[in-house]
Order: structure tokens, then C-alpha cells, then sequence
């Protein structure tokens, strides 16, 4: 609880306010619509009246597989409207493949009056979750990718990889937030956890939450861990592990006593070499021995605890 | 003019309240100093308890204690009748309906968690209770018998003096929220014998933050929700309350209860002219039976417009409704009207409610049937949402 959980929870956004009142890209695509375009048609239908949200998807795509014009009708919360016009911007001129990477935060970020706040209120946030996984299926189903998803409420239609990426996007969790983020759950509470009413689907949201969570604490161990291989067939992932743990262990301390610090900035393999970027923060900005003896220092203990052709560029 | 068509969640304060009101707002009224302004703020201020007695034909040696809330109410009685009777193991369970609104839902939820049983009556097809079933779920073990007497979404009237000859019959308590039938229906506790009662101000075109809790004379003993001072509320809730808006809580119902003889017949003829109006649009349907409905509420469902897109498009031309369907509102625990009616499960989210109070006039009317029917045009012109497609 905070003070947002005493404030009213309503739109309060000009942006969406004017999108609601003049919606663009909603509507239908008909084949001779399409075919004006030179382009093929493709429908889908997302989610179901009955979970309260509903989303049909007009895609007119042309031969090089690039979507040309896309038409939404939206069904579901009055802000829904203003998302399903930007989800129709964002995808026109784009493969399917290129949809597929769009994130949800382009959809969100494009919604804000105020870059610092977020668009929508936060008992609102699942529309633009709701509608980049609409975008999602829609790609998959033109694409004709097996689709091996699994439904785990079947009111509002929500599936178990959805639901894992939520947890993920969001950082949830509780079981309230993530029916706020998806509302599977929010109609038909059986899917809600074990006991909860008739077993319809093969999931529970309770699991679902709790192995997710664990992955995600599992990653971040793995991510931590030193590699055992050599330095040279490390990948960049491991390799900034690996300096990071010689820096801290050799290098930090002594940056520290004279009241300075470094970070790594980036990491390139350059043939057979690495190149170190570096960036010093605290008194060792701008000393005159940074370029000079600090910096051989720093080559120095790298290449002889990690591997020879290691380079460390200042900048 | 902005067309209010929501007294069923709030009203604006009619000016012959507010002129009620004028002379105490923004004084600090102390009735321990015998001023002269006090003493007529005492005098205004015992009136208006008057009129709230009176507005529930309520006995002298009843109480009725005020409070912020027909929900404070609701609280104060569940947690009053564990505390004292189901922690005690004298009684062990509550019996709600399947219509029961979120407060209650609530309270009884955490109840239910700490060992109480908690009974849902189910609904009949025309959206009042079963009684032939509430019969079956009384014993002499039920600590309390929790009922809306209007539904606050659809307006249905429950068949209160049936509900209070079952209950009677095993002495079990009976709490009535009458926060949606005060000012619609008559109310006379002398004839049906409720043991709590509770209504407020908010949607009798009052003032806000006040309302009343009716307790009977022989009912069971209940616990403060604010402990304090004997003198105050009887003790009941201790604290100090806006003269004023007593005064205008006592003006408010005067007049609600006065409407029932007349006006109230202008607001049906007035509300049955909308329903009809919207009835020939396409793919509407009525979702409660006229006979047993408040004469202010009419509920619609409309074919493939969810309530908060329709909402909105009315808000643009200051017209207000109001829906229980959207998420926002979060209160999916209790039956739907769709399920009731037996319609279409898909229109659960497409339920939107109007409710007209003494001031809507016929211009009202006519306005929002034009506004209704364009925007449920414009929502269509989408394209058809129903279609499934491949």
C-alpha cells in the first residue's frame, strides 16, 4: 500500500482521451479492400466477449510479407480503443518476424502525455500487456508457427507462456498482481489455485507463478557463476562475469583507497583480442596517472589473471 | 446541462438542502455551551433526528446511530455478531445472498476464514431470494440473516415481509440494506419487524459521508465500532458529527420519503418512456422484470458494446450512467444478471444501468435515448465484434 492505493484509479491522459474520441485504425478490412493494396488478407480473433475483452485483427500483407494496412475492432475497456490505434500504427509497414520483437513498452511509451508517467492507471496496465500478446498470436498464426501454447482459463482465453511473460515483464509476485497484468483468473477464479472450484485447464495460476519465479531466481544465480571454460571461448556474458570478478578481487580496492572507482562500459571481441571499455568515476576521473600508470596497472593484472590480448580502452 | 442518470451510486445535494444546511456549515457547534446560536443548531439538529425516525416510521425506543456509511454499517454488524455471538460458539453461522454487494462480500469472506459458516441463498430467475429455501438453510445456530432489500444493480425488490416472517419464526436476526429502496419504495419497520436496518444520504440527493443505522428496540446486543462516550450515538460510535450534514441528512429524507406519494409515479412513467425508447434498438435487452424493479432503474444489456466504451461515449456529452460490469469495479464474485436472465454469457460485460431521480426531467429523457442510440451506432460502426474469425 501507498499513496497511489488512495488515489482513484481512472484515466487521466489527454493522449488517450483524443484517440478515444477519434479512434484511427479501427475498423475492418474487406478481400477487395485488401486486394486495392495488392495484398493478402489475414484475420484473427483475439480473446472472447465473455473474459470482457476482445480484440479482431484485419492484416492486409503484401507479397514481400510486410503487413501494409491493419484494421482493429476492440471490445473491452473505453481505453482499449486508444491502444488498439496504436497497435494498428505500430504494426503497419513491419513483417511478421519484426512484430514479433515489438515490445510492450513501445506501445506504452507512445500512449504517454508526460514521458516520467506511465499512460495508463494502474488498475488498467493489462491492456497494453492484452494487446502486444494479441499482436503476438496474430504474427504466429500468419506465420503458421505450431502453436504450443495452453490455455489456462478459459473465460478470458489467457495461455501459460502469456502469463509467464508477464511475470517476467512486470516483476510480479503475488497472485493479485498477476491477475491485474493478465486477468486470467479475474471471472473464472477455478484456475486461480488448487481447490478453487472445477478443474477446467492443466495449470493453476499459484504454480504457474511459482515455477516462474524460481526460473527467474535460477537465471539470476546461473548469471553469477564463473564459467569453468577458458577465457577465449567464454561468451560476452560470461567473459564480463569473469572481469568483474577479477576487478572486484585486485583492482577496486586500490582504485578505492585513493578515492576514485571504475565501470565496465563494454565488451568487444576483436579477432583475438578484448577490448575492455572503461569508464572512471570518482577522483580517478580526469587524474593524470588514468591513462597512464593505473591504466597499465589494470591491463596488467587483467591479462595475467585472465588471458594475454585483453585491451582496456578509457574513455 | 450535464443529464445525472447514477443516483443509484451518488446524487448531487438539492438546493432546498442546502439552504437547510447554510445557516451551520463551517460552525464549530458544541452543545455543552448553551449559546444562542447553539441552542437553534439543537434545536434544527433534534428535527432532524426526527425526520430520520420518521422516515423508517421507526418507534422512540428504537436507535439509530449515525455513521459514515451504509458499508460502516454493514462492517459494524457482521463484526459485532462474531465478536459477541460465533467467537463465543452460541451461533455458528451467517446466511447472504448470491446478490450480495462487495462489503459484504467481504466482511463475510474474512468471517468464513476465522470458522464461520457462511450460507449464499441462491437467486430465482426474476432476481429475488428464494425463501422456501431460506426456510431450509435457518436453524437456531444462524447468528444472522444479511439482505439487500433492492439489489443495487438491477433494482429488484426483495419480498421483504416474507423474508421477515421466515426469519421471525427461529428469531433470527435480520440486517436489511436499504440504501437503494430509501426514497424509491415506502419503508415502515413497524410492520416489517427488521432487527438492523441501514441507509444513507449519498443517493437521496443529500449530503455526502452520512448515513443511519437503524437498530430495533428488542434486537441483540451489538458491539461500538467507535468506542467513546455514552452520551454520543449511545455509545455506539463515539464521535463528533457535522451538524449540518445531519440537518441536511434529515431534509433529504423528508423529502425522499414526501416524493413517494407523487412524484415517484412521474419518475416511472418517465423511466418506462426510456426503457421502451432503448428496447427498440437492436440487440438491447432488459435484464430485471418490470413489476418487482424499483420505479427508477432501468438495466440494459446491448449486443456487443461493453458498458465502459458506452459509458465513456455518454460521459462526452455529460451524461452519467453506471455499470457494475467493468473491471474497474472488480465486484465478479456475486451471480451475474446475464446468468439470471439465462441470456448469452457474452453479454456479461455489455450491462449498463440508468437511474432517474425526483429532478431527471422529460428533456433528460429524450437527450439520452438520442445520445444512447447514437453512441451504440458509433460503437457498431466499428464492426461486428461477435464474428468469430479465422
Amino acid at each position: 500500500m501507498s499513496k497511489i492505493s488512495v488515489i482513484p484509479q481512472v484515466r487521466d491522459n489527454f493522449k488517450i482521451d483524443s484517440l478515444v474520441n477519434r479512434p484511427q485504425n479501427i475498423g475492418t478490412i474487406n478481400e477487395e479492400e485488401a486486394k486495392k493494396l495488392d495484398a493478402k488478407l489475414h484475420t484473427f480473433s483475439y480473446g472472447s466477449c465473455q473474459g470482457g475483452l476482445k480484440l479482431n485483427i484485419y492484416w492486409a500483407v503484401n507479397n514481400e510479407d510486410r503487413v501494409v494496412d491493419c484494421k482493429i475492432i476492440p471490445y473491452g475497456e473505453s481505453e482499449l480503443v486508444a491502444v488498439a490505434s496504436i497497435a494498428g500504427l505500430v504494426t503497419k509497414n513491419k513483417t511478421p518476424q519484426e512484430i514479433l520483437n515489438l515490445k510492450e513498452k513501445g506501445i506504452e511509451y507512445f500512449l504517454r502525455e508526460n514521458p516520467n508517467n506511465s499512460a495508463l492507471p494502474d488498475s488498467l496496465k493489462f491492456l497494453t500487456n492484452i494487446t502486444i500478446d494479441a499482436l503476438y498470436k496474430c504474427a504466429n498464426s500468419y506465420l503458421k508457427e505450431v502453436d504450443n501454447d495452453e490455455i489456462v482459463d478459459i473465460s478470458t482465453g489467457t495461455t501459460k507462456n502469456f502469463i509467464k511473460d508477464s511475470i517476467k515483464r512486470f516483476n510480479i509476485t503475488t497472485l493479485k498482481e498477476l491477475i491485474k497484468y493478465t486477468r486470467a483468473g479475474a471471472y473464472d477464479k477455478s484456475c486461480q489455485y488448487e481447490g478453487a472450484g472445477e478443474k477446467r485447464s492443466n495449470y493453476y495460476l499459484d504454480d504457474l507463478l511459482k515455477e516462474t519465479l524460481n526460473e527467474i531466481e535460477q537465471e539470476k544465480k546461473g548469471n553469477t557463476t564463473l564459467s569453468d571454460k577458458p577465457f577465449k571461448q567464454m561468451e560476452t556474458k560470461e567473459k564480463r562475469i569473469a572481469i568483474e570478478a577479477v576487478i572486484d578481487k585486485h583492482i577496486r580496492h586500490m582504485l578505492i583507497m585513493d578515492g576514485g572507482d571504475m565501470e565496465i562500459l563494454d565488451i568487444k571481441t576483436n579477432g583475438e583480442n578484448t577490448d575492455i571499455y572503461i569508464r572512471y568515476l570518482g577522483a580517478c576521473n580526469g587524474c593524470a596517472s588514468a591513462s597512464t600508470g593505473t591504466l597499465f596497472a589494470i591491463e596488467g593484472i587483467l591479462k595475467q589473471k585472465l588471458d594475454g590480448d585483453i585491451r582496456v580502452v578509457p574513455l | 446541462m450535464a443529464i445525472y442518470l447514477n443516483s443509484n451510486i451518488i446524487t448531487n445535494t438539492s438546493n432546498s438542502v442546502q439552504e437547510a444546511m447554510e445557516p451551520f456549515l463551517y460552525k464549530g457547534i458544541d452543545f455543552n455551551i448553551t449559546s444562542k446560536e447553539n441552542q437553534k443548531a439543537l434545536k434544527a439538529y433534534k428535527d432532524a433526528i426526527d425526520k430520520i425516525y420518521r422516515s423508517v416510521n421507526a418507534k422512540d425506543e428504537d436507535t439509530i446511530i449515525l455513521n459514515s456509511s451504509a458499508n460502516e454499517s454493514t462492517s459494524a454488524i457482521f463484526l459485532s455478531i462474531y465478536l459477541k455471538y460465533i467467537l463465543t460458539g452460541r451461533k455458528n453461522s451467517i446466511i447472504i445472498s448470491h446478490r450480495a454487494s462487495e462489503d459484504e462480500l467481504k466482511v463475510a469472506k474474512f468471517l468464513e476464514s476465522q470458522g464461520c459458516r457462511v450460507h449464499t441463498i441462491p437467486i430465482t430467475a426474476d432476481g429475488t431470494i428464494d425463501v422456501s429455501l431460506l426456510k431450509e438453510y435457518l436453524t437456531n445456530k444462524t447468528a444472522l440473516v444479511s439482505l439487500a432489500l433492492v439489489d443495487e444493480e438491477s433494482g429488484v425488490i426483495q419480498p421483504i415481509e416474507e423474508i421477515c416472517q421466515t426469519c421471525a419464526l427461529l428469531e433470527v436476526p435480520l440486517y436489511i440494506n436499504a440504501k437503494d429502496a430509501i426514497g424509491r419504495i415506502p419503508l415502515d419497520i413497524q410492520r416489517d419487524k427488521v432487527s438492523f436496518l441501514s441507509f444513507c444520504s449519498d443517493n437521496i440527493e443529500g449530503p455526502k459521508d452520512i448515513a443511519a443505522l437503524y437498530i430495533a428496540s428488542d434486537a441483540i446486543e451489538i458491539m461500538p465500532t467507535v468506542f467513546g462516550s455514552d452520551t454520543e450515538q449511545a455509545g455506539l460510535r463515539a464521535s463528533i458529527k457535522d451538524v449540518a450534514k445531519v440537518i441536511g441528512f434529515g431534509k433529504a429524507l423528508e423529502e425522499a420519503t414526501d416524493a413517494l406519494d407523487f412524484e415517484i409515479e412521474d419518475i416511472r412513467e418517465l423511466r418506462d418512456e426510456l426503457e421502451e425508447a432503448l428496447l427498440k434498438i437492436d440487440g438491447s435487452y432488459s435484464l430485471a422484470p418490470w413489476a418487482i424493479r424499483v420505479p427508477t432503474v432501468s438495466i440494459f444489456a446491448f449486443e456487443g458494446i461493453h458498458a465502459s466504451m458506452l459509458l465513456d461515449k455518454l460521459a462526452k456529452k455529460d451524461i452519467s450512467a453506471y455499470s457494475f460490469a467493468i473491471f474497474n469495479n472488480k465486484n465478479f464474485e456475486r451471480v451475474s444478471l446475464i446468468d439470471i436472465a439465462s441470456l448469452d454469457s457474452s453479454l456479461k460485460h455489455s450491462i449498463i444501468g440508468f437511474s432517474l431521480s425526483i429532478n431527471t426531467t422529460r428533456e433528460d429523457i429524450e437527450e439520452t435515448i438520442k445520445a444512447v442510440t447514437q453512441a451504440v451506432e458509433e460503437i457498431r460502426e466499428y464492426g461486428d465484434i461477435c464474428k468469430e474469425i479465422k
